[in-house]
């Protein structure tokens, strides 16, 4: 893959998350050891971030085609009959996950008045991942179908 | 009815190449349509499945992983293991076995370990004359011991199933993965006798000293990460993280070959990696519920009940099952899927958790070897530029010493049970 084209924009944001997430993990490590009383969001706050990482990550994964599947016996197949069988299986993703949009829709609203226990935040910031990762999903499933039907699709790889 | 149903829509897809994470959403999708249910809570069980502190340890122990495979420090520790053991008959089949040891205490993937050292060991067996099918195959039969030997990611997600202490299960693996090195290692000397495999010179007390010097603030990290965890300083998250931290400033300190773009590839890889995990672990949380709704667990359970009659039939049985599963699906779903179904019944036949758990992250292990569906076997394929086809063959003798250490560990539970019991 060209370097340009390594990290996507939802792969930049789930790293940074992540970054922060190491950050908060050892605060609350340093906070316990090193000052009292010690930190009591920094739990919640990692758990928030994991989450977000997880699941904006996934729509990294959708990018780079990098699920873990087992294609041992599709490898078997022609190449034409390879394409249209992931065609189908984004399709029926594809479906789902716009499902899925209206109904992470509905939980971030009926979430926004469940206050988190020790975040100035509400629950619906941590449900709100989920919605912006079916965005990001449905748009790259979108864009690889789009490439499948152009024929340029892009091989399923490996996630090592 | 229903239940056999839900299986064998969910196994279809997997082997015709559906992705494992999403075919499980979509089987619970079409669950929840069916019965007129709604999805209503669907999201928020799949947020709330991830929504875990000890399962932060996965993406931590990974990003370790990475952070050690790129700063270099796999070069040091085959180094030393080559100084220390590569005077052997079949010297590199032994270093290769060794330095997977030294690795697996501070990464807790088998995947890393065959990515991150297989392509510098299958490298110098090949320039050394060792056929690429042995050097393919130590090599993935050494990268299980990965997730046996402290930290584990497996045991992580094993005691996040079961709600068994980690540090217990880290402390547990010790003996077993000795055991797997151990027994790995007599294979290459009775290959490499067979075959006449060369053999390095015999190195000097200096030049070992030298290596392990170079290696010895690698070869701490099990040691910060079982003793924090068993003092109380940290838990296993923390662990994971003070490991992170720690990985990036002995290479500042020693090694000084991180740079700022290898460290940010490695987070972007681990992040999308650990994503690619975390959406088995929503299908999981969201199909476990269609699982449980359906009786799932009591109905497996008392399938099994009228097949068995203790627990030494349990485990056979068990043992058998997981290793069948494990040659067509991935590892990780048996993990997930599976086990937590299985927990309640090795329970009721008095069997200890933290020796299930190790019997199950042992035969999970073997099955990342077991052809068709082997992931170190994939890995070492790739890295090592090994046909597949060579790899699935060449590694089926490699399976023997493994097993033969599972069949110790189920037969003597002190040796997953002992050392845990000892720290308590």
């Amino acid at each position: 893959m060209k370097e340009r084209h390594r990290y996507g924009i939802e792969g930049i944001f789930a790293s940074i998350l992540f970054v922060a997430l190491i950050v908060v993990v050892l605060l609350q490590v340093a906070g316990r050891t090193l000052l009292f009383p010690s930190i009591v969001w920094t739990e919640e706050l990692a758990r928030w971030l994991w989450v977000w990482v997880a699941l904006i990550g996934v729509a990294e994964v959708e990018r780079t085609n990098t699920h873990l599947r087992m294609n041992f016996l599709t490898d078997f197949l022609g190449k034409r009959f390879q394409s249209v069988l992931y065609f189908l299986f984004d399709l029926v993703w594809l479906i789902a996950m716009c499902q899925l949009i209206w109904i992470a829709y509905k939980t971030v609203m009926r979430t926004t008045r469940n206050q988190s226990v020790t975040l100035i935040f509400n629950d619906w910031v941590l449900y709100l991942s989920f919605l912006v990762a079916s965005l990001f999903i449905v748009f790259r499933v979108g864009q690889r179908m789009i490439l499948t039907l152009q024929g340029k699709s892009q091989s399923v790889r490996i996630n090592q | 009815m229903i239940l056999a149903l839900i299986c064998a829509v969910w196994l279809v897809l997997v082997f015709i190449g559906f992705a494992i994470g999403p075919a499980m959403i979509i089987v619970s999708m079409g669950y929840f349509i069916y019965s007129g249910m709604g999805m209503n809570f669907g999201v928020q069980r799949m947020v709330d499945g991830l929504n875990s502190f000890p399962l932060l340890a996965v993406p931590l122990f990974l990003l370790a992983a990475g952070v050690l495979n790129s700063a270099g420090i796999t070069n040091h520790l085959f180094g030393f293991a080559r100084a220390l053991v590569g005077h052997l008959t079949g010297g590199l089949g032994h270093v290769n076995v060794l330095a997977s040891l030294f690795f697996s205490g501070m990464s807790g993937s088998a995947i890393a370990d065959a990515g991150g050292l297989g392509k510098l060991e299958i490298k110098a067996m090949r320039d050394a004359g060792y056929d690429d099918e042995f050097s393919g195959s130590v090599t993935a039969a050494s990268s299980m011991i990965g997730p046996l030997v402290p930290p584990s990611i497996t045991m992580v997600l094993y005691g996040v199933v079961s709600n068994t202490s980690i540090g217990k299960l880290f402390l547990g693996g010790v003996v077993p993965g000795f055991l797997c090195a151990a027994s790995l290692m007599v294979m290459v000397y009775v290959l490499s006798k067979r075959r006449n495999y060369p053999r390095d010179p015999r190195q000097s007390r200096s030049e070992i000293w030298e290596k392990f010097v170079k290696s010895a603030p690698a070869l701490a990290t099990p040691f910060i990460i079982i003793i924090g965890i068993f003092s109380g300083y940290f838990s296993p998250t923390e662990a994971a993280a003070i490991t992170v931290g720690y990985a990036i400033l002995i290479d500042l300190v020693f090694y000084r070959e991180l740079t700022w773009k290898s460290l940010w590839a490695t987070i972007y890889d681990t992040a999308r990696v650990s994503s690619s995990i975390a959406t088995i672990i929503a299908g999981v949380s969201i199909l476990g519920f269609v699982l449980a709704r359906e009786q799932a667990p009591q109905q497996i359970a008392n399938l099994v009940l009228s097949i068995v009659d203790g627990p030494i039939s349990f485990l056979i049985a068990i043992n058998v099952m997981i290793f069948f599963l494990g040659a067509f699906i991935e590892s990780l779903a048996i993990l997930l899927i599976v086990v937590p179904i299985l927990i309640p019944v090795a329970l009721g036949f008095g069997i200890d958790p933290v020796h299930f758990g190790i019997i199950v992250v042992l035969n999970l292990m073997i099955s990342t070897l077991t052809p068709p569906m082997g992931m170190a076997l994939f890995v070492v394929a790739q890295v090592g530029e090994i046909p597949y086809h060579k790899l699935a063959k060449a590694i089926i003798p490699w399976l023997l010493p493994p097993i033969i250490v599972l069949i110790l560990v189920c037969t003597f539970p002190f040796l997953a049970t002992g050392l845990p019991n000892l720290m308590n």
